[in-house]
């Protein structure tokens, strides 16, 4: 069985405080292997060089942003299975759709608690295992 | 309207938006001085908080439980208060460019004034079309929602 608390996780931000806060909130939750990626094009360099598990991605970066880096994610096979967490500060309801129509596998609004990422990381996990 | 007339008004206009304009670039420095101020007292906590933070897990077996219990949540939900100072700086930047737009529609009035011919009518007109297209431009940039007000804001339900 595969143990979640040992997944390795990439946080991508063009805020570095933002980066810090997913880390701390993600130690928090007992998730101690995390990389960082300061935009899409980064994000997506680490993911062709490496394996990640799951990836929390902001929305709105320089280079390439969040929705970029999650349908050029989708679009590569290799890398199409890694869930997808989309992180951003629009609570607007076209934005949501267009995440969800991309492919995202949850969307979460700043500011957040560890208690909503925990909620979830745990749902996007779930349906994986379904 | 006479055509003496119709200048004057044209020019108090004109000076109208001058001072109008004075108080937009006060605004902005203003905004700017700020952003500086909050950037330096954020990462001055941001390294703080990181640094306690560090300090505590690096030191977990000298301390009892009774104090790493009462310090760990007060710290993490300070750290996490700090996703706040990423939504300021969204919306100052913001104001920023909403102000500057204006300012340099209300600056180019002056080249309006040179014309003696350009009735108020023609002046009111470029200036509209210029409102209209910053409107436009500030619309494509930041046409989304910004009204978090609290941490449990996270939470969205559509997925």
């Amino acid at each position: 069985m595969v143990d979640f608390k040992e997944m390795k996780f990439l946080v991508v931000d063009d805020f570095s405080t933002m980066r810090r806060i997913i880390r701390n909130l993600l130690k928090e939750l007992g998730y101690n292997n995390v990389d960082e990626a300061e935009d899409g094009s980064m994000a997506l360099a680490k993911l062709k060089r490496e394996t990640f598990d799951f990836i929390v991605s902001d929305w709105n970066m320089p280079v390439m942003d969040g929705l970029e880096l999650l349908k050029a994610v989708r679009a590569d096979p290799k890398l199409s299975h890694i869930p997808m967490l989309m992180v951003t500060a629009e609570a607007k309801k076209e934005n949501i759709i267009a995440a969800a129509q991309a492919g995202a596998s949850s969307y979460v609004v700043k500011p957040f608690t560890a208690a909503t990422l925990d909620e979830k990381i745990t749902k996007i996990l779930e349906k994986l295992n379904k | 309207m006479e055509i003496s007339d119709e200048s004057s008004f044209s020019n108090a206009m004109i000076d109208f938006a001058r001072s109008v304009d004075a108080h937009m670039v006060a605004a902005i420095a203003d905004i700017r001085q700020i952003n500086l101020i909050l950037d330096e007292a954020v990462s001055k906590l941001n390294n703080s908080f990181f640094l306690i933070n560090d300090s505590l897990d690096a030191n977990r077996d000298k301390l009892n439980d009774f104090v790493f219990d009462t310090l760990t949540p007060s710290l993490n939900s300070a750290v996490t208060a700090l996703q706040f100072h990423d939504l300021t700086t969204q919306l100052s930047s913001r104001l920023v460019n909403r102000l500057d737009g204006m300012s340099e529609i209300l600056e180019c009035t002056q080249y309006l004034g040179s014309d003696k011919s350009e009735t108020t009518v023609e002046v009111l007109t470029i200036l509209k079309a210029r409102v209209l297209e910053h409107n436009d431009n500030l619309h494509k940039k930041f046409n989304q929602s910004l009204n978090q007000q609290h941490m449990e804001c996270g939470d969205v339900e559509l997925f």
